[in-house]
């Protein structure tokens, strides 16, 4: 087994090496990943910090899960912006409620999905229903 | 600096990879996935991720910082909340160590669309933090 480095054509027709120290894979060959936040217990008003990204993506798909007991908690929503505190950030997606405790509730359309490069992404929570124990979102998204 | 596309051999010849096609995920390499557990309490439930595809769980290191010991199990199942869900350990991991703890896997393989998560099953003397890595690939 060993350490590789593609190779790839030139835009004169060459062959070379990639330089792992400046080039970097076009996006859509690479795997999704997925980022996990949690917390416990949520509360209304919540803001809590997904990630940053200094390369451009695309979220795919959110997913969510209660733990414990309670009813609900709204997601008021999933945004990005270049700074972490802006008042008018893009939106990924808003209004949804998290009501389940088993498989979790999955949304694969959005607003604005499509996060540049040198980005903050947080979601934002709302009414909690009940006495909800914890709160996990995933965010799936892949580099462009 | 460039984004490349790599190249492969197709019918014996080179070829660029394109948008349609996708890397053996094999040559890409194990997920670290890390978590802290601050003052972490006996029957927290505390997810680690959601994995949307099928993998195993290669290994899995623990530590703690203050305390005596914290006793964890892992689990993954589908359902976040069941009470049947999947053990990683025979039985629940005590740490009382600063150093890394590798426990012998169960039941490493995972199925696509699982949630990992850890629950705090004992806690002996004011744990400050727990530590989980799971190499997943």
């Amino acid at each position: 087994m060993a350490v590789v480095k593609p190779i790839y054509l030139t835009a004169a027709g060459g062959i070379e090496e990639a330089d792992p120290a400046t080039d970097t894979i076009s996006g859509p060959l690479l795997p999704s990943i997925v980022k996990t936040l949690s917390i416990y217990p949520p509360a209304s008003g919540d803001n809590e910090l997904f990630l940053y990204t200094d390369r451009a993506l695309t979220i795919s798909n959110v997913r969510a899960v209660l733990i414990g007991g309670g009813t609900s908690v709204a997601l008021t929503g999933i945004y990005h912006a270049t700074t972490r505190n802006s008042g008018s950030p893009n939106t990924v997606i808003s209004s949804q409620t998290i009501d389940s405790f088993s498989t979790g509730v999955s949304w694969n359309t959005f607003s604005d999905p499509t996060v540049p490069a040198n980005s903050w992404i947080w979601c934002v929570l709302g009414t909690v229903t009940g006495a909800v124990d914890g709160c996990t979102i995933a965010i799936t998204y892949s580099f462009d | 600096m460039a984004t490349i596309r790599p190249l492969h051999i197709a019918n014996g010849e080179i070829s660029q990879i394109s948008d349609a096609d996708s890397i053996d995920t094999g040559l890409l390499g194990n997920e670290r996935i890390s978590v802290a557990i601050p003052n972490p309490q006996i029957g927290q439930s505390l997810t680690i991720c959601w994995h949307p595809q099928a993998a195993q769980i290669w290994n899995c290191y623990l530590s703690r910082r203050g305390g005596t010991s914290v006793t964890v199990d892992i689990y993954h199942d589908a359902d976040r909340n069941s009470v049947t869900a999947n053990a990683l350990f025979f039985t629940g991991e005590t740490v009382s160590t600063d150093a890394i703890v590798t426990p012998t896997l169960l039941g490493n393989v995972i199925t696509g669309g699982t949630w990992i998560w850890a629950v705090i099953v004992s806690v002996v003397g004011s744990v400050e933090e727990l530590e989980i890595v799971l190499e997943i690939g």
